[in-house]
């Protein structure tokens, strides 16, 4: 077994795929026509999002995303050597800040945002060594 | 719902009308041979276009034969152009389904659907505080316009839900009874087994094979 998807239950699946292009220079692989799933291009382990309606198609049931509510406990992580200027992008994109990037003891910068559903959104510089 | 004596190819009598309300309890319905139902399940909230009345006014009901045309009074040219001709069970079936396309055009969206699907996609297990919450509404208001547009309180909408993901766990996916209890968010099997005779008259240890005949829940 290995890791291949990461995938989010999202309102608005259009919406979702537009922000994560906008915010965190993301490129999408493909929506469905149907607009309930799509994929972005995220190498071999793919980042992809599912409208709600297809967790109850699955006969699944989850708390919904949503900006207003306290964020889920998870992250989803970007790396980049600029993670203050991609800190500044994904703001003004609509993404909620939370914590500008700031220097860890071990070196790596490390920022968060919540993104348009308010899922948390790790923004950080490589790890050093 | 239409309701006519059919050999199962053809409608071999009057088609009468079946109207089932919104409903926190089941009703045992006996069925002679020859007899032929097609009907159209409408998603919670969608009920009020169609119908033309709030589902409130029949909660728990079922209206029959002439009952049904007089509280929903379109349902009479349907009725009375299926009886005249000589129709199929797939034409008895195009034509319900066209006199529902008709009379929901926006697909029954509004501004109360957000409230109805955050039931939905949790499986009926998010209070309704939380759904509130959500949609930085007040509980009143979530309270109202979830009564108003399903006939059902929200409390009573959440339990249908959940049993219908329960039952949808325990037929469609195969779990055990506990576990089945746990995953649908009951507090324990035996609330799971009181709901389950309450809402379907039924056990869920022992589901009837032919529980809904095979229709999706």
């Amino acid at each position: 077994m290995f890791f291949k998807y990461s995938i989010m239950y999202v309102a608005d699946v259009p919406a979702t795929v537009d922000f994560y292009e906008r915010a965190f220079g993301l490129r999408r692989r493909f929506i469905h026509e149907s607009n309930l799933y799509a994929e972005m291009d995220t190498g071999d382990t793919i980042l992809a999002f599912s409208g709600e309606a297809m967790a109850e198609m699955s006969d699944l049931a989850i708390r919904p995303n949503r900006p207003t509510d306290v964020a889920a406990g998870f992250e989803t992580a970007f790396v980049t050597e600029d993670p203050r200027g991609a800190y500044k992008t994904a703001v003004a994109a609509g993404a909620s800040a939370i914590k500008p990037p700031t220097e860890k003891p071990w070196g790596q910068v490390v920022g968060y945002v919540r993104d348009l559903n308010g899922c948390l959104v790790e923004i950080c510089s490589p790890v050093e060594g | 719902m239409l309701r006519f004596p059919s050999d199962g190819e053809e409608v071999l009598g009057p088609v009468a009308a079946l109207v089932s309300g919104p409903a926190t309890r089941f009703h045992a319905v006996s069925i002679e041979a020859g007899t032929c139902f097609v009907g159209i399940r409408l998603r919670p909230g969608t009920a009020k276009p169609v119908l033309g009345i709030s589902p409130g006014l029949i909660t728990n009901e079922v209206l029959k034969g002439e009952v049904a045309l007089m509280l929903v009074p379109a349902l009479g040219a349907l009725v009375q152009k299926l009886t005249r001709g000589s129709w199929t069970v797939g034409g008895v079936m195009q034509q319900l389904s066209s006199f529902v396309d008709d009379r929901c055009a926006d697909g029954g969206v509004n501004s109360t659907t957000p409230l109805i699907d955050a039931l939905h996609v949790s499986g009926g297990r998010l209070p309704i505080r939380d759904i509130a919450a959500l949609h930085t509404m007040s509980v009143r208001t979530v309270h109202r316009r979830i009564t108003e547009a399903t006939g059902l309180t929200p409390k009573e909408l959440a339990m249908v839900i959940q049993f219908h993901r329960a039952l949808r766990l325990r037929l469609r996916d195969g779990l055990g009874v506990a576990a089945t209890a746990l995953e649908a968010g009951y507090s324990d099997q035996a609330h799971m087994t009181r709901v389950f005779r309450r809402l379907g008259g039924v056990s869920p240890a022992r589901l009837p094979e032919l529980a809904l005949a095979g229709l999706p829940i």
